[in-house]
């Protein structure tokens, strides 16, 4: 089962975010993306102090699984999946590879920066991720 | 080496106990063991908020290339914190061994005084003895 | 909840060390005695400490229990009973008291016991107010101390003692206070 995707610009700012199954009502999504954020940057700086790793690749609960995947641009990518989900470091890649920078990036009217409040509003990136997501085993 | 560190942290997520075995991933100082170990205290709260389904534990293991790091709570509110290196498996009954020996070397240490830093030779020395067997 | 009776009785017959019943009788007898003589015979202050002491030796036991057992977290204060009575009392002492007469709101009972090894050769001496003393005590403070750390605030007193009246069985009334809220380990609502 996949809840949900986040992404975050280097500047901490949440881009992007699309749910599928959630349902645990979060009243407060800026509260929730927040709260992501704070964990995932935590957890990250950790790693990066007990290794030589640059960042973690999962961590899970006993309801869930959290898969975080940075770029070299410090571009974050997270998917929350149930806890039997495997690594989905390479599905998370691909996202970053083939769909933002495809979509986004490389699209010369699509924004690069994204000031807070405004995220990435793009048709071929919101459809793509969502078919791509879909596709994967465990989706459902 | 299968076990490379073991923290434990009190209820207030301060460090009462921290050590390494075999070849430890990194040289860090006592400063940076109480960040690391204040830093996951809260983070092992927070993730029980972002939970997407009700009732979430807070976090149980982190999974990174190099490590895994497991964090075991007990009911009392003290948290065992193992980095194992990624083969490593059974890790329950390597949590529940650690617990049993906290239970009986420092809990029954009647001047161990309890939230305080683990100070007792016993508890090391078996700790110790057990975490060489793991393979 | 036979199954809370089985771990009990699980953990009594293969996880824990035995010692000689009559060593910790004289001992617990002793500690008593010498209290009663160190307070001279001011038999509500030797209550208090044997319930201070209780209450650090349950501070500590609990987590014995735990790591032994591995109960899960009590859903209820009648999950709790159970486990205090037939897990608790089984596993130190291999007594199992019964739970008996609930409050309405489920907030109180009291563990009736038939046996008690700390007291088996005890009489109460001639003294007049001898009859205050809860000889027994100690038990109030562990359940105080133990159910403590794991955020459950009680009460914990002696209603009655075979010591003091044959003809009355031995009664600890336990009555929850309140839910430590606050102090709940994250993950654990």
């Amino acid at each position: 089962m996949i809840y949900s995707f986040w992404m975050y610009d280097r500047h901490c700012e949440c881009i992007y975010s699309r749910d599928w199954h959630r349902s645990a009502a979060h009243e407060d999504k800026e509260d929730l993306q927040k709260l992501i954020y704070g964990s995932v940057f935590s957890l990250r700086n950790i790693t990066r102090k007990l290794s030589d790793d640059d960042a973690f690749l999962s961590f899970q609960t006993s309801k869930y699984k959290l898969h975080f995947f940075e770029s070299p641009s410090n571009l974050k990518l997270v998917l929350i999946t149930d806890p039997m989900m495997s690594d989905a470091c390479n599905a998370l890649r691909q996202i970053y590879a083939g769909l933002y920078v495809e979509y986004v990036v490389k699209n010369p009217l699509s924004p690069i920066e994204h000031p807070r409040g405004t995220g990435v509003d793009n048709d071929l990136f919101n459809m793509g991720l969502d078919s791509f997501v879909r596709s994967l085993q465990g989706f459902a | 080496m299968g076990v490379k560190s073991i923290y434990i942290l009190n209820k207030a997520g301060g460090l009462i106990f921290q050590r390494d075995f075999g070849d430890s991933l990194s040289k860090l100082d006592s400063n940076d063991y109480l960040v690391i170990a204040g830093t996951l205290h809260s983070v092992h709260a927070i993730t029980t908020r972002i939970s997407p389904v009700a009732g979430s534990s807070g976090l149980t293991v982190m999974e990174t290339p190099s490590f895994s790091l497991h964090i075991f709570q007990s009911q009392t509110g003290i948290k065992f914190m193992i980095l194992t290196d990624r083969q490593q498996y059974g890790i329950d009954s390597i949590a529940s061994r650690i617990h049993h020996l906290y239970s009986d070397y420092v809990m029954k240490n009647p001047f161990y005084t309890l939230e305080m830093p683990i100070r007792c030779e016993k508890f090391d020395r078996y700790l110790g003895a057990y975490i060489s067997t793991v393979a | 909840m036979s199954k809370v009776r089985s771990v009990g009785e699980e953990v009594w017959k293969h996880k824990t060390d035995k010692i000689n019943s009559e060593l910790l009788t004289l001992t617990y007898g002793s500690i008593v005695a010498q209290l009663v003589a160190d307070f001279d015979h001011d038999y509500a202050k030797v209550n208090k400490q044997l319930d201070k002491m209780g209450y650090n030796i349950g501070l500590r036991l609990i987590e014995e229990l735990l790591a032994k057992t591995g109960l899960p977290r009590c859903q209820n204060f009648r999950d709790t009973a159970e486990a205090v009575a037939k897990v608790g009392f089984k596993m130190f002492m291999n007594i199992t008291p019964t739970i008996s007469n609930w409050s309405v709101d489920s907030k109180q009972f009291s563990l009736v016991f038939t046996e008690n090894p700390l007291a088996e050769f005890v009489e109460l001496p001639d003294k007049p107010n001898a009859r205050d003393l809860w000889y027994s005590n100690i038990y109030a403070g562990v359940i105080r101390g133990a159910l403590e750390m794991v955020q459950l605030q009680v009460e914990a007193e002696f209603v009655s003692d075979a010591v003091q009246d044959p003809s009355l069985p031995t009664e600890i009334r336990v009555r929850l206070v309140k839910v430590l809220e606050d102090e709940i380990p994250p993950g654990e609502d």
